[in-house]
């Protein structure tokens, strides 16, 4: 099979970060280092030919190293939008990264737990995913692919200001640790606005699932260190992590009081859910999301029994335009996509039922 | 009038007369505020003293503007003047203490290190723990050695 032909068939995997471990509060923890070639521009500012060359350089040397060998490399002007949809719905790939300037490439393990971006704002974006609040393993991970690269290429690199990076924001470390929660205890009673306003004033950054300007559906929201300059990596992890355990605290707890002083809100939030996606005929990206936060509640509290947490995580994804068109296998309008989500749903819960 | 200085975190305030300020060589024709001092840079880089672009990557200070982004890693320190308040206020730092490349080799990773005993020093110090700082000092003064 060739490097292509396996991306092409990506949307038919499940996605690195859905398992039936854990609470479920935590969906995924992901590490991002951002690097960049020493004697090179950056490629923003590099002409094609420069970002041609930077991509001929990192996509021999990457599948050099040990920990890639078995990766899969490919340009994105090689992929159809469709497949580009797909890598940026199961969050390998930015929505810049869509736009397949030159020498924009990809080298991905084909588990997802490692992708690396060529060319997008920086030569190099390392990611590492894990499922549920697991930084570290992710931090471990990058950190070892990061050396192994480091061996063969030279990094932009300075004593004061660390990595150096295209954007002075990510300077430094270079490092975004994020970490993606399902909250919709704190939704339903109205205190997660509380709770993103405290974490912006600590200096973390708060996003809905599409990554950066994406507005939050289904009760998801992304949580993100900004100061890469001044801390170790270990310490930002660190940081993060004791932050997204009290948040984690907090939902139980506001799950725990719905139950005890709202379980009507509770109950129906969670039952019409149930009730619309196994009958609806019509649904619409951000609906679909909404209720199926709505069901993944209901099996996370145990009040829905007969479906598991990774079907509706993988429904989470399945649904998304991208996937929905991709396993239909054909280009979809949005109509069109709001009917066939509305099958793929109704067929995926009775079956289970 | 008042002459407002700021040494070393402390503010100081100062009243003199027109000559007295010309016999120190203080500045008076310069600029009332912080904010005007700000617009007057804002024309001047733009107008005169612009260092022109990047000798690496030849970016000017108006593609910098205009992108947020930087061309190469030369532009940081062609730029560095501009960058310096602008990192300092997106990371409350302008010191790296973390990861170093293998490849910078031990120079790096004793710059690094001091680096990180120098904050902790701070730290110390600013808590009166002097014997703790002593121990650092001796720490950094190791460390010195091996650059």
């Amino acid at each position: 099979m060739t490097a292509k032909t396996k991306l092409e068939n990506l949307h038919e995997r499940p996605s690195a970060w859905v398992s039936n471990e854990g609470h479920g509060i935590v969906i995924s923890s992901r590490i991002r280092l951002a690097r960049n070639l020493k004697d090179a521009p950056f490629p923003g500012w590099a002409g094609d030919d420069d970002s041609q060359k930077v991509w001929s350089k990192l996509s021999e040397a990457i599948p050099q190293t040990e920990l890639m060998k078995d990766a899969v490399t490919v340009l994105m002007s090689e992929l159809s939008d469709l497949d580009k949809q797909v890598l940026f719905e199961r969050n390998l790939i930015s929505n810049e990264h869509t736009e397949a300037s030159a020498g924009a490439g990809l080298v991905l393990q084909l588990d997802e737990r490692c992708a690396i971006m060529v060319n997008e704002e920086d030569h190099l974006r390392l990611q590492a995913i894990r499922p549920n609040l697991d930084l570290m393993a992710a931090w471990e991970h990058i950190n070892d692919v990061d050396n192994q690269i480091e061996q063969l290429v030279s990094f932009a690199y300075d004593e004061k200001l660390g990595y150096l990076t295209a954007c002075p924001s990510n300077v430094g470390t270079g490092m975004r640790a994020s970490v993606m929660v399902h909250v919709p205890g704190l939704v339903l009673l109205n205190e997660m606005n509380l709770i993103v306003k405290g974490l912006s004033k600590i200096g973390l950054a708060v996003r809905g699932i599409g990554g950066e300007g994406s507005e939050a559906s289904g009760n998801i929201f992304q949580i993100s260190n900004q100061i890469t300059l001044g801390e170790k990596e270990e310490k930002i992890i660190e940081e993060l992590n004791e932050i997204v355990l009290e948040i984690v605290k907090h939902e139980e707890n506001a799950r725990k009081r719905l139950h005890q002083s709202k379980e009507n809100l509770l109950l129906d939030h969670i039952g019409r859910a149930e009730g619309i996606l196994s009958r609806a005929h019509v649904l619409a990206s951000k609906e679909a999301l909404d209720l199926l936060s709505g069901l993944r509640l209901g099996v996370n509290l145990g009040i829905i029994k007969h479906i598991d947490r990774s079907t509706v995580d993988e429904l989470l994804l399945k649904t998304r335009p991208g996937h929905l068109q991709k396993l239909e296998k054909k280009v979809l309008s949005t109509s069109e996509r709001d009917i066939a989500r509305a099958r793929m749903i109704r067929e995926t819960l009775t079956v289970d039922a | 009038m008042f002459l407002t200085q700021v040494v070393e975190g402390e503010v100081k305030k100062l009243q003199l007369c027109q000559g007295c300020a010309d016999n120190m060589g203080v500045d008076t024709t310069g600029p009332e505020s912080v904010a005007d001092m700000l617009l007057e840079m804002e024309t001047v880089s733009v107008k005169t003293t612009s260092p022109g672009s990047c000798v690496s990557c030849n970016m000017n200070r108006a593609d910098f503007k205009k992108s947020g982004r930087l061309g190469c890693a030369v532009c940081y320190t062609h730029f560095c003047e501009e960058l310096e308040s602008v990192i300092q206020a997106m990371h409350h730092s302008e010191q790296h203490i973390g990861k170093v490349p293998l490849s910078e080799g031990r120079r790096a990773i004793a710059a690094r290190e001091i680096a990180m005993l120098r904050k902790r020093l701070d730290h110390a110090i600013l808590h009166e723990e002097y014997e703790e700082a002593a121990k650092i000092r001796d720490e950094i003064r190791t460390f010195e050695e091996e650059m």
